[in-house]
């Protein structure tokens, strides 16, 4: 028993053991932190990782250009486009040869002479329909459609992608010259085209050919005229094979509707001459080049309840030189144009950004287009053919478009919308404004803490400082344990029980807002007047079954008053009053509902900080306090509020930040749509029930996938500031009383 | 004018008639408390107990209970307006309990039960009608601990007179300086009132919290051991303040202190195990005790 203490050796190895252990031990702890902190880090740097490249520039590969005089063309070319796999190539001479190039092998593959009889009739003009489209025009006034489908040849390995060309489709003018202005359409799915010409004059004539379902054949134009406005100098079409835009020498923007006929709407554009107009991909946006290399974006806004009209929407860096030819991409809302310096220029509608401008040193540019699925830019000169691989996979993503807002399609003013469902082939664009998201955080949050706060604080205080301990020593715990209480529940109990509940009992939520505090109020008022002898029989802070049955009784007047309240004031429904009365709407699963259902889950835990804090308070304090004749309102007031407050500043914090990154609740219990009104009736959408609907939904690297991982970011940032902030504040105060 | 002599006697006689009457239901008290363990003690000489002339304070027959447990026995004692009396006595015999009685703090501790009566110039405190916001001002404590409130010196100050309803800035300003100056600490903190409290030394808060018990105006400032944290120099500082307030304002003050006591009371009152066994002046309990318990203590043969 006493060998291990008197001799010196064993003395040294218990004392080895234990710096041994001591190392361990701290080894331990040390490696843990690391280890937390390494995990956080890792979490920061994987989403940085996943949204960093929204932040990356369209970029553009050097041009490629032909060597083989023969193929990849020297020659002068009218019309180039390319297919899918950027591995065929159309292009069109002058002759009105239509050559199929293997991209990569630089041969010829077919080709077709596409106008037959072209002795006296040179061409005037070829221009790119699309994908699967050229049309020409002839100095003769005639403008062929030559319709083509790329077809993949699975037979052979690897796969060869041939063309096959359609029946030309030609269109002949009475006035046997050639168009002061044209342009065709070409309607794939239903192999329809549109062909629209102008004189001199400014005369309009569009013709439609349909092709018989039947015969396959073409049938007969049915041909509509329009009434002269002004000379024009050029034309765009939509693909809806209805809607023209004419530009005007003086610069205005005539708009008719094949269907409709009569005059046109009539637009000023402010461009001192325009030199080409064409439509983006969905027929909303007119992109308007100017002979000063001038670029603006016009689309239809609503002028009045029935009227459409166009508008100027924004204008884009200028082009070196006159706009001389434009290519719109078939994706997305980015197109390029080309000058009459051979300078190319890649723009994106909605984020009005022009990349960059490039030189193909293709000579004079006549054709210029970007490829089927946006990865490459093609261009047709007197020079030949050059393509360059373009890289801009997030285009729709710029600081502003996420940040401020933006013009959409389809909206009378600049707006901050999230809509990230947008389909490619529809021409409906993504919205990916983060300002309604935030905007919804904060109102879940802050709707959430009005309610949450002052009853929690309140809660803690009337706890900690008057309420019996052995009480408090029972409800501590419980109110805690209500912190445990997966979210999920309370989404569900919300959505499916309060919501519903709420939406017929609103009224008597009002009421209860009112009525509650009085209650509480007349029934401490009425425990004074109880006569201090019987009142001395009770322990301190046995009032509060006083306030209990006092709350009770209230919320059960509430529900009596309930319907002749809502009759009274309301008319008899609340939500139909809310709708009515105050002309705004009213959803079941409100803001109000969030609030509530959210206060379950945030209320537990600034308790129990706030608790704490109250708790914390040295008691000598409170002795001092009373001691000097304070009495406990006094004291609570005037020296324990004041001395908790910083904990309760950090348990509110806290709070916030749980409010913040809560899902379940907000997801379950608002229908997330992403507007922005402060409106306590109806929902909003959190950054948090962003993630968790799209999440899943969102293709891995799509730029809907990394303005997700953008969302994850701000989210843990903001998270991470406000707990930060409120550990900042903890301790501080932990200093700042370390002397009491 | 009543002669001093004459209301002593007066007094003495009625408390010497409720003494012998209790006397049987306290030892009663005491063999159930103690079970079957041997009353050590000798039996209460009468005599050991003075009362002093002109009493603010007086204590009647109280006994406190801590729950279950009882920590003070059938006290009974006088306090002297304007002067000082010291309590002493073994650590746990009910000293602090009882300084704590006079002004109600007791009513904090849940389970507290006190039988018997004290009186505040003449009226009962522990009426359940009583308004102890007022008594509490009437009667200032100062704490073993100093407890300044993590406020400025001049908020601590001025914490008092706002509770109970001064708020014009001139007069709490005026309020400030008196209550600083009288406890000595004016010359010290009068370029910093602005700055917290918790800055100070040791020796500077507990002086702090004796000029803001002073600020309210009390009658009687209660001391439980208010220099046992400080240094000799603070401590005669804060004795040297005692002397100086006595003037004014009737003293309660705790003390292990020996030195301190005989330096700075007029009257020392002896506490052993919840029962006030000696109480005399104290030239006269330190110099000719009457109990051997008393005089066990005071010359440190204590064990
Ligand atoms: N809040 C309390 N609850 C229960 N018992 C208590 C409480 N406060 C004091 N006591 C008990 O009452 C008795 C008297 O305590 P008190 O603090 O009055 O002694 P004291 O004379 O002031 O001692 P000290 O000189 O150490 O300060 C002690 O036995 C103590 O354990
Ligand atoms: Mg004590």
């Amino acid at each position: 028993m006493n060998t291990g203490f008197v001799s010196s050796p064993q003395g040294a190895r218990t004392s080895a053991r234990r710096l041994r252990a001591d190392k361990i031990a701290r080894w331990v702890v040390v490696a843990g932190g690391l280890g937390i902190i390494a995990s956080i880090l890792g979490i920061l740097a994987f989403l940085l990782i996943e949204a960093s490249p929204l932040l990356i520039d369209a970029s553009l590969s050097p041009w490629k250009r032909g060597t083989n005089t023969s193929s990849f063309g020297t020659k002068p070319v009218l019309a180039v486009v390319v297919d899918e796999t950027k591995t065929r190539a159309i292009h069109l001479d002058m002759d009105g040869v239509a050559r199929v190039l293997k991209v990569a092998e630089e041969e010829v593959q077919a080709e077709k002479r596409i106008v037959t009889d072209a002795e006296g009739a040179a061409i005037v003009e070829a221009r790119v329909i699309g994908s699967r489209a050229m049309a020409i025009a002839l100095a003769d006034g005639r403008i062929v459609v030559q319709s083509f489908a790329w077809n993949e040849d699975t037979s052979r390995i690897p796969t060869e992608i041939t063309v096959e060309f359609a029946e030309p489709v030609v269109f002949t003018s009475t006035s046997k010259k050639a168009p002061a202005a044209w342009c065709a359409a070409f309607d794939p799915t239903t192999g329809s085209s549109l062909v629209v010409s102008t004189d001199a004059t400014g005369a309009v004539t569009a013709d439609v050919v349909k092709i018989n379902e039947f015969t396959g054949e073409a049938d007969e134009p049915d041909r509509v005229s329009f009434d002269a406005v002004a000379p024009l100098t050029d034309i765009a079409l939509g693909r809806d094979l209805d809607t023209i835009v004419g530009a005007t020498k003086d610069s205005r923007l005539l708009h008719w509707s094949v269907e409709r006929g009569g005059a046109p709407d009539i637009t000023e554009t402010g461009v001192r001459e325009i030199a080409h107009i064409g439509f983006l991909l969905g027929d909303q946006s007119l992109i308007v080049g100017g002979a000063g290399g001038e670029v603006v974006q016009f689309f239809p806004t609503r002028a009045s309840s029935e009227q459409l009209r166009l508008t100027k929407i924004r204008s884009f860096e200028s082009m070196p030189a006159r706009i001389r030819t434009f290519g719109a991409s078939h994706r997305n809302k980015a197109f390029v144009l080309a000058d009459e310096a051979g300078n190319v220029g890649y723009f994106y509608g909605t984020t009005g950004v022009r990349s960059f401008v490039a030189t193909p040193d293709v000579g004079e540019i006549a054709s210029v287009g970007i490829t089927p699925k946006g990865d490459g830019i093609v261009v047709g000169g007197s020079k030949g053919v050059a393509m360059a691989k373009l890289d801009d996979p997030h285009p729709e993503a710029s600081f502003d478009a996420l940040f401020s807002k933006v013009w959409y399609e389809g909206y009378d003013e600049p707006s901050y919308e999230w809509e990230s469902s947008g389909g490619a082939a529809s021409g409906f664009e993504p919205k990916f404004s983060l300002i309604p998201l935030i905007f919804g955080t904060l109102k879940a949050t802050i709707f959430s803490m009005i309610l949450a706060i002052p009853l929690a604080v309140l809660g803690a205080m009337f706890v900690s400082q008057f309420m019996h301990p052995r009480l408090r020593g029972l409800i501590k715990p419980a109110i805690e344990i209500m912190a445990a209480m997966p979210s999920v529940i309370l989404g569900f109990v919300a959505a499916l029980w309060l919501a519903p509940l709420l939406e017929v009992g609103f009224a008597a939520f009002l009421l209860m807002l009112v009525v509650l505090p009085l209650s509480v109020i007349a029934a401490g008022a009425l425990w004074m007047k109880v006569p201090a002898r019987i009142r001395g029989r009770y322990a301190m802070g046995s009032e509060i079954f006083v306030f209990v049955i006092a709350i009770a009784v209230g919320i059960g007047i509430c529900i009596l008053l309930d319907d002749p309240f809502e009759s009274l004031l309301f008319g008899g429904d609340f939500p139909t009053w809310v709708r009515e009365t105050l002309g705004i709407p009213y959803e079941q699963k409100n803001s109000v509902v969030i609030a509530i259902a959210m206060s379950f889950a945030v209320v537990p835990i600034i308790f129990s900080i706030s608790e704490d804090a109250f708790s914390n308070v040295p008691r000598n304090l409170v002795a001092g306090s009373l001691a000097l004749g304070a009495n406990r309102w006094q004291t609570v007031t005037r020296v324990v509020l004041p001395t908790a407050s910083p904990g309760i500043f950090s348990a509110t914090m806290v709070g916030f930040g749980r409010a913040i990154g809560e899902t379940m609740i907000v997801l379950m219990a608002t229908g997330n749509t992403a507007i922005m009104e402060w409106n306590p009736f109806n929902g909003f959408r959190t950054l948090s029930a962003n993630i968790a609907t799209e999440g899943p939904e969102t293709p891995v690297g799509s730029t809907h996938y990394r303005i997700l991982f953008l969302t994850a970011l701000l989210l843990f940032v903001l998270t991470f500031l406000i707990n930060t902030l409120a550990e900042v504040v903890r301790i501080r105060l932990r200093k700042r009383y370390a002397s009491l | 004018m009543l002669s001093d002599n004459h209301e002593s006697e007066g007094v003495e006689a009625k408390s010497q008639t409720e003494r012998t009457e209790p006397n049987m239901p306290d030892e009663s008290l005491y063999q159930a408390g103690r079970g079957d363990r041997k009353p050590r003690q000798q039996p209460r000489s009468p005599s050991a107990i003075c009362v002093p002339p002109d009493p603010i304070v007086s204590i009647r027959k109280l006994s406190l209970f801590y729950g279950a447990k009882q920590a003070l026995f059938d006290i009974s004692m006088e306090i002297p307006k304007r002067k000082i009396t010291a309590l002493i006595g073994p650590s746990g015999c009910g000293k602090s309990t009882l300084l704590r009685c006079v002004n109600r703090l007791n009513d904090l501790i849940d389970g507290v039960r006190i039988d018997g009566q004290i009186q505040f110039e003449g009226t009962s405190i522990n009426e359940p009608t009583l308004d102890i916001n007022m008594l509490r001002k009437r009667i200032g404590m100062v704490f073993q601990k100093s407890n300044p409130f993590p406020k400025s010196i001049r908020e601590n100050i001025a914490f008092g007179p706002r509770i109970h309803g001064i708020n014009d800035k001139a007069t709490l300003d005026e309020i400030v300086e008196k209550s600083l100056r009288r406890a000595a600490l004016w010359d010290e903190v009068k370029d910093r009132l602005g700055e917290s409290a918790l800055g100070m030394s040791g020796g500077q808060q507990q002086r702090l919290c004796i000029a803001r018990a002073i600020a309210v105006e009390p009658e009687v400032i209660l001391f439980d051991e208010p220099c046992s944290a400080l240094d000799p120099v603070a401590t005669s500082k804060i004795e040297d303040l005692m002397e100086e307030l006595k003037q004014d304002y009737t003293l309660l003050v705790v003390t292990h202190n020996m030195q301190q006591a005989s330096r700075v009371s007029d009257y020392t009152a002896f506490f052993y195990l919840g029962k006030l066994i000696e109480y005399a002046q104290t030239e006269d309990l330190f110099t000719r005790p009457k109990m051997k318990q008393t005089e066990d203590y005071i010359s440190g043969r204590f064990g």
